[in-house]
């Protein structure tokens, strides 16, 4: 779908032809929904989220101010509405948060036989969760669904350049621990 | 993968690790992808480092793709976002003028008279727009001016306009906009009212109806995006400046066809009861069937040939306005197009 059939589509339904809305869910829903997904890590909060969107979007539909940008404004809304349940997120769970991640190295060596990936799955999943936010969603983002950079870039509201730095800092960071732990696994 | 396996992300070869990565994501060119390739036959550290690499990323994709149970019903979010919204009430005249006018009550009541001024040039343009509304209805029933072979026809909105000539017939609107109508074809212009409010409703302002035959249309784009639509009897096309084509026949099981040379177009369902569109973009065409009152449209697929050739050939004779030397080449694409649908295949001549 062009940029010009969504905003034939946007001005379509600020006539009151609600039906016209429906092509545009489903063309961003995925996205949305991936979007959600990255920056929350919950998936049934995200699909809530993803609905929000919508309805959000449907509601302020007539303050887009252009219509060839209902993509770019959709993914805005999506953004601001996770940041604000991170926010309550970060409220309710700050105090058992203190809990820092030390283990996962020591375990490791006592079993250097475990192979086939499942050990350096688990670190580098749990890696991912506590890489600093704008590695954490972006690699997410790329895991989820292969979205091309351009893609990326559209859906974090950032430069193409920064998603590919960002991206080949994020997998660097991603894998310190498991070299640390490849390292140890050697000595032994 | 054994974990002993050691490779050290900051690898051998560190000026590749960006090559490789970017190569993995398919963001690189063709040229520097040969250059990666070649690389990664030759290395054998890099080609671990892409191996090890490409096998975490999938186990990750693949892990993090199971957490969030993208086998779940993809439309789902669609099917809850539209059973809860409502529908929206377009804004109508009463109520702006309402909003104006509330708008000028705040300024005149706010203790800073300062925005007198304000007040007064709001309630003077609510003045004009209620006296343009009068004036705009009293002169309502107008004659719509169309070109029809050279010369300049007026015409009453929804009068039938028959096509006889076996090479069909050029006609232009008064928004600019180009119809090549072939034999046969049995339609009206509803209006053609390049003056509206750009608030008021985008499908009524530009209308033909197309009761039977074929119609390729060079709709020119308004600047106040006004759409121009073309109602069928089972289906209606919306479109905001294109070039597309539309035929549809008559009779108890009616067939209409809308394909899209450049532009988009919005093709709807008319029938009692029959909600349904679909978008169609560049090169794309549909067919919409009814049958027992039920009205069937089919999702977008590539135009057919015989369409495609007969509006790039509308296109040309479009550019170059001359009627006359346009004519003879559209006859000859319409007989193309008869002799095409008997499954011979011949080129557009030059
Ligand atoms: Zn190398």
């Amino acid at each position: 779908m062009t940029k010009n059939a969504e905003a034939t589509l946007v001005s379509q339904v600020l006539n009151g032809r609600r039906e016209c809305y429906r092509p545009l869910v489903e063309k961003y829903q995925m996205k949305i929904y991936l979007l959600a997904c990255s920056m929350l890590g919950n998936p049934s909060e995200a699909q809530d989220i993803a609905q929000e969107t919508f309805l959000v979007a449907y509601k302020s539909l007539n303050q887009l101010k252009d219509q060839t940008k209902f993509g770019s404004w959709l993914f805005g809304i999506t953004r601001n509405l996770c940041y604000s349940a991170m926010r309550r997120q970060k409220i309710k769970t700050e105090p058992i948060d203190s809990v820092a991640y030390q283990d996962i190295p020591n375990v490791v060596p006592m079993r250097p036989s475990e192979e086939n990936g499942v050990d350096i799955l688990s670190i580098l999943m749990k890696r991912l969760d506590d890489l600093p936010e704008k590695y954490r969603v972006l690699l997410r983002l790329k895991y989820l669904e292969d979205y091309s950079y351009q893609e990326i870039s559209e859906m974090l509201d950032i430069p193409v350049d920064l998603v590919r730095s960002r991206l080949f800092e994020g997998r660097r960071l991603l894998r310190e621990d498991l070299d640390n732990v490849r390292r140890i696994a050697n000595e032994h | 993968m054994s974990i002993n396996e050691f490779c050290c992300y900051r690898g051998c070869c560190t000026e590749w690790e960006q090559e490789i990565l970017l190569y993995m994501d398919h963001e690189i060119s063709p040229d520097s992808c040969e250059r990666v390739q070649r690389h990664l036959d030759r290395c054998d550290e890099c080609a671990r480092f892409y191996r090890i690499m490409d096998r975490e990323e999938q186990l990750l994709s693949g892990r993090l793709r199971h957490q969030v149970e993208l086998t779940t019903e993809p439309d789902i979010i669609a099917d809850l976002v539209m059973r809860d919204i409502p529908a929206f009430q377009p804004i109508t005249f009463s109520q702006r003028v309402k909003e104006q006018v509330s708008a000028a009550a705040f300024y005149l009541f706010d203790r800073d008279r300062r925005h007198y001024s304000l007040a007064a040039s709001i309630l003077i343009c609510v003045c004009g727009l209620l006296l343009a509304m009068r004036v705009g209805n009293v002169a309502e029933v107008q004659n719509i001016n169309i070109v029809r072979t050279g010369q300049v026809i007026p015409i009453a909105p929804k009068e039938p306009i028959f096509i006889y000539l076996d090479e069909g017939e050029f006609i232009q609107l008064p928004d600019d906009s180009v119809i090549y109508a072939m034999k046969d074809t049995y339609f009206s212009v509803n209006s053609c009212n390049m003056d509206a409010p750009e608030s008021s409703s985008i499908n009524e302002e530009r209308s033909l109806q197309l009761f039977s035959g074929k119609l390729c249309i060079d709709v020119s784009p308004h600047p106040a995006k006004i759409g121009f639509s073309v109602i069928c009897p089972n289906a209606k096309a919306t479109v905001f400046g294109t070039q597309f084509y539309v035929s549809t026949t008559t009779g108890p099981s009616k067939t209409t066809e809308v394909g899209v040379r450049v532009g988009s177009v919005m093709v709807e369902k008319r029938g009692k009861n029959q909600v349904g569109l679909t978008i169609l973009e560049n090169k794309e065409m549909t067919t919409i069937n009814s049958f027992n009152g039920v009205v069937n449209l089919r999702s977008p697929y590539p135009l057919r040939p015989d369409l495609r050739r007969l509006l790039d050939c509308f296109n040309e004779a479009r550019r170059d306005r001359s009627a006359r030397r346009m004519l003879p080449v559209l006859h000859l694409t319409e007989n193309l197009k008869n002799v095409s649908k008997d499954d011979s295949m011949l080129p557009l001549p030059e």
